[in-house]
């Protein structure tokens, strides 16, 4: 919550930084990447769909301590739903989005009115299986989802019919840079306002809230859904930028990873979802080249590293160096 | 003086174990009440009873004459009953003024505003600072919690339960875990409460009981033995039988 | 009649190899509160170190297991005393994520190390072919797995009920804090009990290689499987892994021979019933808010 003292005296230029620095600081990052880049912005695109994949997670694993190996089920829920939209209503991709986000909300609030009543290894089981049983169920209704092979050639229309997708995928890339600032954006004032706070006294502790009179559940319900929803919206535009959908979009590797890129990045923070991703990628493009198991290797190694040492993750390394700095000169 | 809360008949069994036998109680406007008893005795168990923790077996709990045995403890704790733990249970990783915004958030029924409203959030803040001044909390606002010493943090204990506006406050060992150096501080705010505001206070230490109460429940293995003035208490030969045992070695107190 | 009969063998000898491997697990879980995601590792490692001494070292199938299991069991150690220890007081997701990790090593070192092909494990004679049993003749190595696994839980029962260290292993699985006020060396026990869940591991490993192939993605790929055992059983109850094993591994096999369409639902299916109606397991004790 704001600093009362801090707002008063600071000059306006600080508070506009404030408001909207880290925003700036990722189109800044995108874009300098797709000019250092340009042919490799379809890998770009992705890192800026699994970005607001474990942004959702960030908000619901860091702000809320639900602990999740199952958000894959929201993802796949919009890539699928979005691309169903696509195929048999509209080839629009803005509703498309929507769709997406609806479909994973659904299937957040259908899967947390369950889930959100259980804790520990039991949540984490119920979550996993909730995203295999949508996995089974896409894989047997071979007819509306492609099964095993998934659904291809999905039509996407020109965004506000001004921006034709083109085959270089720039406007892919933009697409989704501006939706991950988008949900970059909300996810900072959601976590600044009082909901956030509360969420982040449940992660706490959860008797300590009831005995402040929050009702626990109801939150965590509305938080998951939440996070379903941004979920969707990553799944969705997978779906729109790739124009396929395929069972790995809800399956459990998915989610693994979402969970790991997180916690590299740093598990409390939002800006530990947008540290981890491009690292992560980063490093599986370039290990993996030389040896599959080798990306493996290296990022098993990062993991116990980072629990046992780091535990802030990247965003916590960045921050104790920031505070150095800031020191230093005295 | 009004009655605030009433317990008729309050039971709780466990299986074949009852922790609470037939439990009547009352408190009104501006009571005093101390519940002692030996450890085991089910002194917990009762606050977690009243506030909602546990669901009695049987018996009827009224608040301020409305029947709340079918509220859950969130309920309970928004319609005013307030308890505090014996062992601190705070959010050790917020700031002592955001721990105490919590229950304000709770009360200003801003819990699901997801976006920062600079003018209510100001007036959250405040409020929370507010709270914490009369404490002499104010220096260590935006310290995190788990920075504090230990009766620092049972004074935030009892600063987020007066945020919450009691109708009743039920406080579980206030002073259990501090150290004599700080406890001072802790039965000085005790002193400073609200005139009316009805306490029901567990306590071990007969010193702060004798100075603070002016009724005394005695509980044993669940139920009320006796109820009377501190001084009939100390009078009362079974009482001290149980508490100094027949031959002088006591079963309460550290 | 025959029918019921294929499900039950392959369904039970199935849910024997699960409770070998997932009987640590559970321990590991009751006992030091670790949700080890590395686990299936200790089963891999089993069935890799097997293979080597069988296949490089020239051992025959009668030592080289025993050996294997024993390997296992001793590699565990020092895994637990430096790395998972570390994280018995942490929050579930840090266990989860510093596991993951070890498992994700464990991977690419068995990978690096003994390359991406890996033979199977060959049976000696007295374990291959097959045995008729009148209605139907049975691959022989089926059969072992079912005697195997029940000898293997009736001696884990005697063990733990009846042996001191069973008594202490009980005692600490109630309750941590009273057990080493009362002298119980927990630090011995945990290394102890987490030997042996990663020895059984391995045992379970080795004799489910057949339906569960020996492959370097090994403990990722049935990850979810060994978990789901665990959690529909209640973590630290012998008997609940048991009986999850059975029934895991028999609703799994009957829905493959009876109703294939849903065969990989219905595990799932099962594991969601189970814990939608009791969250903390079949046997599993309903844990304080």
């Amino acid at each position: 919550m704001a600093d009362i003292a801090a707002a008063q005296t600071s000059p306006a230029r600080t508070r506009w930084l404030g408001w909207i620095g880290p925003e700036l600081a990722v189109v800044a990052a995108g874009l300098a990447a797709a000019l250092l880049f340009p042919d490799d912005l379809g890998f770009i695109t992705r890192i800026n769909i699994l970005g607001i994949f474990t942004l959702s997670l960030a908000l619901v694993i860091g702000q809320a301590g639900i602990g999740t190996l199952g958000q894959a089920a929201m993802f796949g829920a919009g890539s699928y739903s979005a691309a169903l939209w696509a195929l048999h209503v509209s080839a629009e991709p803005l509703s498309g989005l929507l769709i997406g986000a609806l479909a994973g909300a659904g299937v957040a609030a259908a899967s947390g009115l369950l889930l959100l009543r259980t804790r520990g290894l039991t949540l984490i089981m119920l979550s996993v299986a909730f995203a295999q049983v949508l996995l089974e169920i896409a894989n047997k209704a071979a007819s509306v989802t492609g099964g095993d092979d998934g659904l291809a050639d999905i039509p996407v229309r020109a965004i506000l019919g001004l921006f034709a997708f083109d085959f270089r995928g720039r406007v892919g890339f933009g697409y989704t840079l501006v939706m991950l600032v988008i949900v970059y954006f909300c996810l900072r004032r959601l976590v600044a306002s009082p909901f956030g706070l509360t969420c982040r006294g449940i992660k706490a502790d959860q008797l300590r809230m009831r005995a402040v009179g929050a009702p626990v559940f109801r939150h965590l319900v509305v938080v998951y859904t939440l996070g379903g929803a941004f979920a969707g919206i990553a799944g969705a535009l997978s779906a729109q930028t790739t124009q396929v959908v395929g069972l790995s979009s809800l399956g459990f590797e998915l989610s693994a990873e979402g969970l790991v890129m997180l916690s590299i990045g740093g598990v409390g923070h939002l800006a530990g979802a947008l540290l981890g991703v491009p690292t992560f990628m980063i490093i599986r493009h370039v290990a993996a080249a030389v040896n599959p198991y080798h990306w493996l290797l290296v990022i098993g190694v990062l993991l116990i590293v980072t629990i046992l040492f780091l535990p802030q993750g990247l965003y916590g390394l960045l921050h104790k160096w920031r505070t150095r700095l800031r020191r230093g000169p005295r | 003086m009004t009655e605030r809360l009433r317990l008729t008949g309050v039971t709780k069994s466990f299986g074949g174990l009852k922790v609470a036998s037939g439990i009547d109680l009352s408190l009104a406007e501006g009571d005093r009440t101390a519940l002692i008893g030996p450890n085991g005795a089910g002194k917990t168990t009762l606050i977690n009873l009243i506030s909602g923790a546990l669901r009695a077996s049987a018996g009827e709990i009224y608040l301020d004459g409305a029947r709340v045995n079918a509220l859950d403890q969130s309920t309970r704790t928004r319609a005013g009953i307030v308890r505090t733990f014996q062992v601190s249970r705070l959010c050790r990783d917020l700031t002592v003024i955001e721990n105490v915004s919590l229950p304000l958030i709770q009360r200003h029924r801003a819990a699901f505003r997801m976006w920062p409203a600079p003018a209510s959030d100001r007036a959250i803040r405040g409020e929370a600072a507010a709270c914490l001044e009369p404490l002499g909390l104010a220096a260590v606002a935006d310290r995190r919690v788990r920075e504090l010493a230990y009766g620092e943090q049972r004074l935030v204990e009892i600063a987020i339960a007066l945020a919450l506006k009691p109708r009743v406050l039920l406080l579980d060992e206030p002073a259990a875990g501090v150290p004599e150096s700080e406890s001072g501080i802790i039965l000085d705010v005790l002193a400073r409460l609200p005139r009316e505001l009805p306490i029901l206070l567990i306590e071990h230490d007969m010193d702060l009981v004798f100075r603070f109460a002016r009724r005394v429940i005695v509980l044993v293995a669940g139920a009320i033995l006796f109820e009377g003035t501190p001084a009939e208490v100390a009078a009362n030969q079974a009482i001290r039988d149980i508490y100094l045992g027949r031959d002088g070695h006591g079963a309460a107190g550290h | 009649m025959t029918l019921f009969a294929s499900i039950m063998i392959d369904g039970i000898a199935y849910a024997m190899i699960l409770f070998m491997i997932t009987v640590g697990l559970s321990i590991a879980l009751g006992l030091m509160h670790v949700v080890n995601m590395a686990h299936g590792a200790f089963a891999m490692l089993g069935g890799f170190a097997a293979v080597t001494l069988m296949h490089r070292a020239g051992w025959c199938f009668e030592f080289a297991v025993p050996a294997a299991v024993l390997f296992t069991a001793l590699a565990s150690l020092p895994i637990e005393r430096y790395l998972i220890s570390r994280v018995y007081r942490r929050p579930e997701l840090d266990q989860a994520l510093l596991t993951i990790g070890v498992a994700f090593v464990a991977i690419a070192l068995v990978n690096l190390w003994l390359g991406a092909s890996f033979s199977a494990i060959e049976l000696p004679p007295w374990l291959s072919g097959p045995i008729d049993l009148g209605f139907r003749s049975f691959p022989r190595h089926r059969l072992a797995v079912i005697l195997l696994g029940f000898l293997v839980s009736a001696a884990l029962w005697v063990f733990i009920e009846r042996s001191r260290f069973g008594i202490r292993l009980r005692a600490a699985v109630d309750n941590a804090g009273i057990a080493q006020a009362v002298g119980i060396n927990t630090t011995l026990l945990y290394s102890s009990a987490f030997a042996i869940g990663a020895g059984l591991a391995a045992l379970g490993g080795i004799a489910g290689a057949e339906l569960l192939p020996m492959e370097a993605n090994y403990p990722v790929k049935y990850l979810v499987l060994f978990l789901a055992v665990v959690a529909v059983g209640g973590q630290g109850t012998l008997f609940g892994t048991f009986l999850a094993a059975i029934l895991l591994g028999v609703v799994d096999t009957a829905a493959k021979y009876l109703l294939p369409d849903i065969a990989s639902i219905s595990f799932y299916l099962t594991m969601l019933v189970v814990l939608a109606v009791r969250p903390q397991g079949l046997f599993g004790r309903k844990e304080a808010a």
